[in-house]
């Protein structure tokens, strides 16, 4: 392909969906719909409660996905958990062990095909949330510790190309993750993505983004529809014909 | 044994009784008084002297001898034992190929030839021999001169046939072996040089094979000669097919060869005849799109004046089978139902997944540049047009085709499906009704009936939550097998989560079938609502999932403790019967090969399933036969109606059937479902008994060279036969010389004689 300007680039991806009238908020019931889950622990507050609102909001606004904005809070123990396939632990706080019995619901919503997105809104590496997350991860999946995601992992290009993972601070470079079945189950990051999302009801951001500010917000949000991406394709983006096109038209450019 | 006449005869015996060392002794002494003689006359001046006193000596020596040995005269008859002179002729097919100015073929000069020769054995008649004649090809057949076998033989036997002379005239005397042939050997001498086998029959012939060899001066022919290939290919996996043609008297021509598949031409390449190379390769390459036994045939024209026509052509059969399901999944959204479905592809290694996604459109926020994206414009032409049928299972899974300009590929997909691929639609708010798929082109390869039903609106899909159920034919269907067992199955569905939603249709379309059905809704046409149906259609499948939750039974069903595999056994289950899976095959026909010969009989067993594969006792079965390449509904050639066994199975056999290639059809009811299974065969003309017509006289020259016998071009001659043996049947007389005083009488004179002399001429 030669040279492909901005354009001509959108007109391409507008083949996707030229003419797309009604993308509508219609579905075959909640069910179809894509709807966050927030896992509720008896001492772990939301401490980023419009976030998860905000990035359905986005997911509507820059993907072909149908959203329900308001995330579902749900206790490990319920039995509605298993309609969520991911979930999102977050706080600014260690927190207490669930049962024996929940840890082994947890076990099975992460082997069955669950997906978690882990987010620290401590500000910083290696607090009392993180601690209680390890452990909690050490008890679901016994063997399978976090480590680093890889420069080259499919989760960096399953919808925006990104490198490193933002947040509302920048308190770690490294994005960690958890491997089930050649897919993350885990992904963990200790830079509260949920902190650069969260915006209160006069549509003012809650919190400020350092150092990068809107930047590294918009960045931030790039990362968390990815990861809700890969979430919902998994390795789609690493199919030969994506990988490709993408060098073409890298290499067509000067 | 036969004799002819008696004749006098009489020879010479010896009746000593003494031992060789004794006689040996005698003949010493005998030597050594000649010596001793001829010793003692060195002195002697007159030659006549001495010549006479040691002839004297010699005839005295040799009296005396003769008296040892007792020499005496047998007079008796002996008869003339006649020994056998076999003319073998070549009866193979290639002896039918005639010259260029189409005069008489191999066979018919063979038939002048030995007319010509009538004298020559009349005159070895008359000098006792006795003139067998065989025809020869695969095996040696008798015959007589004026009634030569048909050459209909497959093969060209020549060592074979020696060897089989050998042990039907054993015991016998054999004067010669008159061998004609056009010296093309296809058996263990091929072109020579002789093998060891061959030489030692030869030899124990102990008679001259005389060759005479019948060819052209000048011959056009054209043969497929050899066809390399594997008897198996994979699809999607390129497959080389090597030709190796043979030529003659066609030099400098161009001609094209093409390869066809089910009678189908998918490949032709021209092929230049160059004098000095008169075996020619041709190597065809492709790929094969489907699986399935499919009847291949490389074949060339039939060029002017050539010397046989039906070696311009070879059939073969290929069993292409997949190593793995290519599975293109193009879904209009990311969901969960998508993700569950992507998930379970891409770990089973028996799956080639392929898929597109529809990630943003053009409602969606479009300021980012293409550096900031790892989206792709939707590849329609590339999958609808150009990768089509590469694809074994095509999956719309929520896929609405209109704002993606696929709609003028869509009777491309339908001629796919028709012509054996595979279609399964998912549910959604993007898909059937909803989808548009009511007014496109694949309105009626669907299962269902999309009539009447809105585009948009409750009318178009539910929200509500079901459980389906499973229908009568659901219970035992491949799809739905959970468990093979009917009633844990029924149980198994019964326990999975509950669905929410359903795309609305109006019915099934007709032949299809609802293998899960709505507990409470109805169609338009009244009947449940159908939840999962599937059809036939053309040599094609489709499936139609008219939710997008069904992976529910898997996710959601795994939280309730169960082992939450059912959604993977679902499509498991789906795919094996959308590609026809030849394991889930319910008729089956199992030849006993898949190439004969002219006249072999084709031996094949029927086998009939129940749907959990136990065998289905007294079921009838429907066979027909037709041509590879001739329409569904042609005229069966034959067509048979036979009942298999109490263990499901039924033997039958094909004979007398032309050369050529054949699909075989088997058409039964089981469980209440038509049912079909085919397969194809091929039947060849001959072996390699026309792959090269060229006469050989080079393996006729070595056979006459290796067993004494003479090379003849074109004629019999006038070649050397060996004598018969005589016997003799008896004694009339013996003379006994040695016991005759005239003997005694003459040795005793000559010694005196030489004595005499001796003393006289004064010597000792």
């Amino acid at each position: 392909m030669s040279d492909l300007p901005r354009r001509r680039f959108l007109a391409g991806l507008a083949a996707a969906g030229l003419l797309f009238s009604s993308r509508g908020a219609r579905a075959l019931g909640d069910l179809s719909k894509f709807r966050f889950l927030r896992l509720r622990f008896p001492d772990l507050p939301d401490p980023r409660p419009s976030a998860l609102r905000r990035l359905a909001w986005e997911l509507e606004r820059r993907t072909s996905l149908v959203t329900t904005p308001d995330p579902i809070e749900l206790p490990l123990a319920n039995s509605e958990l298993f309609r969520y396939p991911l979930c999102v632990l977050s706080g600014d706080r260690g927190f207490a062990m669930p049962s024996e019995a929940d840890t082994i619901r947890l076990r099975r919503y992460l082997t069955f095909g669950g997906c978690m997105l882990v987010d620290s809104a401590e500000g910083r590496a290696g607090g009392g949330f993180d601690e209680s997350v390890r452990k909690l991860l050490a008890r679901a999946l016994p063997g399978d510790l976090p480590k680093p995601v890889p420069d080259d992992h499919v989760l960096w290009k399953s919808f925006y190309i990104l490198h490193g993972v933002p947040g509302r601070v920048l308190a770690s470079p490294i994005l960690e993750g958890i491997e089930r079945d050649r897919r993350l189950a885990v992904i963990y990051a200790q830079n509260d993505l949920c902190g650069a999302m969260a915006r209160d009801g006069f549509g003012r951001w809650e919190h400020d983004v350092v150092p990068g500010g809107d930047e590294q917000r918009e960045r931030t949000f790039r990362f968390a529809v990815n990861a809700v991406m890969y979430a919902l394709c998994l390795d789609y983006k690493t199919e030969q014909a994506h990988i490709d096109f993408i060098l073409r038209t890298r290499r067509a450019r000067p | 044994m036969n004799r002819i006449g008696l004749i006098a005869d009489w020879r010479l015996t010896f009746g000593t009784q003494l031992g060789r060392s004794t006689l040996v002794l005698l003949a010493g002494a005998a030597a050594l008084t000649v010596t001793i003689s001829a010793l003692s006359l060195w002195r002697e001046r007159r030659r006549g002297r001495t010549l006479a006193i040691l002839t004297l000596r010699l005839l005295a020596v040799a009296a005396c001898l003769l008296v040892c040995v007792q020499p005496r005269l047998e007079f008796g008859q002996v008869s003339v034992v006649p020994n056998t002179v076999a003319v073998l002729v070549d009866a193979s097919r290639s002896m039918t190929v005639a010259p260029p100015d189409r005069g008489p073929t191999r066979s018919e000069r063979v038939t002048g030839l030995l007319a010509s020769a009538e004298p020559t054995f009349a005159a070895w008649e008359s000098s006792g021999h006795k003139i067998e004649v065989y025809g020869f090809g695969e095996g040696l057949t008798p015959a007589s001169r004026t009634s030569l076998p048909a050459p209909k033989a497959e093969a060209t036997r020549i060592g074979e046939a020696l060897s089989e002379l050998r042990t039907r005239l054993a015991g016998r005397d054999l004067g010669a072996v008159v061998l004609v042939s056009d010296g093309i050997d296809t058996g263990r001498i091929g072109r020579g040089p002789l093998d060891a086998d061959t030489r030692k029959t030869l030899e124990a012939l102990a008679a001259p094979v005389h060759t005479v060899f019948v060819g052209e001066e000048e011959l056009r022919d054209l043969s497929v000669a050899a066809v390399l290939a594997d008897d198996f290919a994979f699809v999607r996996t390129p497959v080389k097919l090597e030709a190796v043609l043979h030529h003659s008297g066609l030099g400098g021509r161009m001609v094209e060869v093409s390869l066809l598949r089910d009678g189908r031409l998918i490949d032709a390449k021209a092929v230049v005849l160059r004098k000095d190379a008169p075996q020619v390769g041709v190597v065809f390459e492709f790929t094969p799109d489907h699986p399935g036994n499919h009847v291949f045939e490389i074949k060339t024209p039939v060029l002017s004046g050539e010397a046989i026509d039906s070696n311009n052509s070879q059939a073969f059969t290929l069993k292409v089978i997949r190593d793995r399901v290519r599975v293109l999944h193009v879904c209009g959204r990311p969901s969960w139902n998508e993700r569950f479905l992507r998930s379970m592809l891409r770990l089973d290694p028996n799956v080639d997944l392929v898929s597109f996604f529809i990630l943003r459109t053009d409602t969606d926020d479009m300021t980012m540049g293409p550096d900031e994206m790892s989206l792709i414009p939707f590849p329609y032409k590339e999958i609808f047009d150009e990768q089509l049928r590469s694809f074994d299972l095509l999956i719309f899974d929520n896929f609405n085709f209109k704002p993606y300009w696929v709609e003028p590929y869509l009777p491309g997909v339908r001629t796919y499906i028709e012509g054996g691929g595979a279609l399964a639609m998912v549910g959604g708010d993007l898909s059937f009704a909803s989808g548009d798929y009511g007014d496109s082109a694949l309105h009626d390869v669907l299962p269902v009936e999309l009539g009447g039903i809105p585009r948009d609106g409750a009318g178009s899909f539910s929200t509500d939550t079901f459980r389906p159920r499973l229908t009568a034919e659901g219970r035992t269907h491949p799809v739905t097998s959970l468990s093979l067992d009917e009633k844990i199955n029924e149980s198994r569905w019964a326990a999975l989560p509950q669905l929410t939603g359903i795309n609305r249709v109006a019915g099934l379309r007709p032949g299809a079938r609802a293998l899960l059905v709505h507990p409470s809704q109805k169609s338009s046409d009244g009947k449940p609502a159908p939840v999962l149906a599937t059809a036939d259609v053309g040599k094609g499948r489709t499936l139609a999932l008219l939710t997008d939750t069904a992976w529910n039974w898997g996710f959601q069903a795994a939280g309730a403790g169960d082992d939450g595999r059912a959604f993977q056994r679902f499509w498991e289950g789906a795919i094996r019967w959308l590609v026809r899976d030849p394991a889930l095959t319910h008729l089956r026909i199992d030849l006993d090969k898949v190439e004969y010969h002219r006249g072999q009989v084709v031996s094949l067993r029927v086998r009939s399933l129940r749907a959990d594969y136990s065998p289905a006792a007294s079921v009838e079965v429907t066979l027909e036969l037709r041509p590879a390449e001739a329409a569904e509904t042609a005229n069966p050639l034959r067509a048979l109606e036979v009942a298999t066994s109490s263990e499901g199975e039924a033997q039958v056999e094909l004979g007398g059937l032309d050369p050529g290639a054949y699909r075989l059809v088997g058409r039964a009811v089981l469980d209440g479902r038509p049912t079909e299974e085919q397969t194809t065969f091929v039947i060849r003309p001959e072996g390699h008994e026309l792959d090269d017509v060229v006469a050989r006289e080079s393996v006729l020259r070595e056979i006459a060279k290796a067993s004494g016998g003479e090379f003849h071009d074109g004629a019999l001659g006038d070649p050397r036969v060996r004598p018969p043996r005589k016997v003799r049947v008896g004694s009339l007389r013996t003379v006994e010389v040695w016991s005759n005083p005239l003997l005694l009488l003459l040795a005793v004179g000559l010694l005196v004689a030489e004595w005499t002399l001796r003393r006289r001429t004064g010597h000792a």
